[in-house]
């Protein structure tokens, strides 16, 4: 069963809300990308939004217009991935009680500070009883949630689901994690892509998702998976956070000599940042080209039927792969 | 007590963020809670009564008397000046 992307909507640091691919690329001198804010206002009503941090803004706006593009009122499922959740309100609520001596917290931020408020929000504000998940697993929780919304289709409990992936950096954080080993040679950053993935057809199709949790890829034997070769590749988008990024060198290696997508410096780091990706390869293959400022090997590709996305961080790794389908 | 007013008014506008509100927006007798006024709701009352007991040290006792003490930021002013 062949699975759809109906729709894609992404809000990060650089100008993608609403958007095609941008042709020109925001700087950023902050020590950290934070996301350009859409007007929020014109999806949710002001009495909701007071009470939303970042984090349930974005990704509640985000996936109002993914379904809005879909033309969908009410998916079969909300299914979502988020590496830190709602971390916002979860350390404001935890200053609270320090600061307080265990008295008095403030009930919006506790209330608003699991992980699974945005999804529980969605649901609440499209009168969604369907199935509702949220998947936390550090660089992997966007895969998570995109392969449970796969199999839930697969399963036919659904024609129309709501996947997508949010994250948001507050600089108790940033001043937490940027020394990390992981981190370095990153900037960090935040942002949240939603998808319509549906049984419907569409222009693009999801051909499939994959984790892996070893330490090297074999991308033969991961391309081979999915029947593929890598002459069926037309472009890749890897997750490398800069030049200076050792991590993808057997990636970049053995896809020399095929155009080559990057996105991280642009955006930053963050758990469900390969979110952001896969939006930037769902309009790739809508649009049929990409701004030459998002290529990395300055390779142009001449067609764009098949994109194979791959993100790493230490042993969290995954592939996703696209193709276009003519309607 | 003017003051006291001014002074509830920017805090329950912090608090809540009443992201469209300025404290000028806001009239002493305006209803709080319902379908007029600030139309707050049941948790924004849970913020208040916090708001009450960290800002001014004052509880509410008694359940019952939330309602009347919350209808409007004059009853507020008035119930944290009977209570000083």
């Amino acid at each position: 069963m062949n699975l759809y992307i109906r729709s894609a909507e992404c809000i990060c640091a650089q100008p993608t809300f609403g958007n095609k691919l941008p042709n020109e690329l925001r700087e950023n001198n902050d020590d950290f990308y934070s996301c350009i804010q859409p007007d929020y206002k014109k999806y949710i009503s002001s009495n909701i939004l007071r009470r939303m941090s970042p984090i349930i803004r974005n990704g509640v706006t985000c996936s109002l217009s993914a379904l809005t593009q879909a033309e969908i009122n009410i998916p079969d499922a909300i299914i979502i991935g988020t590496a830190l959740g709602c971390i916002k309100d979860t350390t404001s609520f935890l200053s609270q009680l320090i600061n307080d001596k265990e008295e008095l917290p403030n009930p919006t931020s506790f209330i608003q500070s699991t992980h699974n408020t945005i999804a529980g929000q969605l649901a609440v504000l499209l009168s969604c009883k369907s199935y509702n998940f949220t998947f936390s697993q550090m660089h992997n929780s966007f895969e998570c949630a995109l392969l449970d919304a796969t199999l839930l289709l697969k399963e036919m409990k659904g024609k129309n689901v709501l996947v997508g992936g949010v994250d948001e950096l507050i600089p108790v954080v940033f001043n937490m994690i940027k020394n990390y080993d992981c981190y370095s040679n990153s900037k960090l950053g935040e942002g949240a892509g939603f998808f319509v993935l549906s049984t419907e057809k569409s222009a693009v199709c999801l051909d499939g998702v994959k984790i892996i949790n070893n330490c090297e890829v074999d991308f033969d034997k991961e391309l081979n998976h999915f029947s593929l070769s890598k002459n069926d590749i037309d472009m890749v988008i890897g997750g490398n956070t800069s030049d200076a990024d050792n991590s993808y060198n057997s990636f970049s290696n053995y896809f020399e000599n095929i155009p080559y997508v990057w996105y991280k410096p642009f955006v930053g780091e963050f758990g469900t940042v390969s979110s952001i990706a896969l939006w930037i390869g769902v309009k790739a293959i809508e649009e049929q080209s990409v701004p030459l400022c998002w290529f990395r090997n300055g390779i142009m590709p001449t067609s764009i039927r098949r994109i194979l996305i791959y993100n790493k961080k230490g042993t969290e790794q995954s592939i996703m792969l696209i193709s276009r389908k003519k309607l | 007590m003017s003051e006291l007013k001014e002074a509830l008014k920017e805090q329950i506008i912090q608090q809540l963020n009443l992201e469209d509100f300025e404290p000028g927006d806001i009239k002493d007798n305006d209803l709080l809670f319902g379908n007029e006024g600030l139309a707050l709701d049941s948790i924004d009352a849970l913020e208040i009564i916090v708001l009450l007991e960290k800002e001014y040290g004052i509880k509410i006792s008694d359940p019952k008397q939330g309602k009347e003490i919350m209808t409007s930021i004059q009853t507020l002013a008035d119930f944290i000046e009977s209570n000083k």
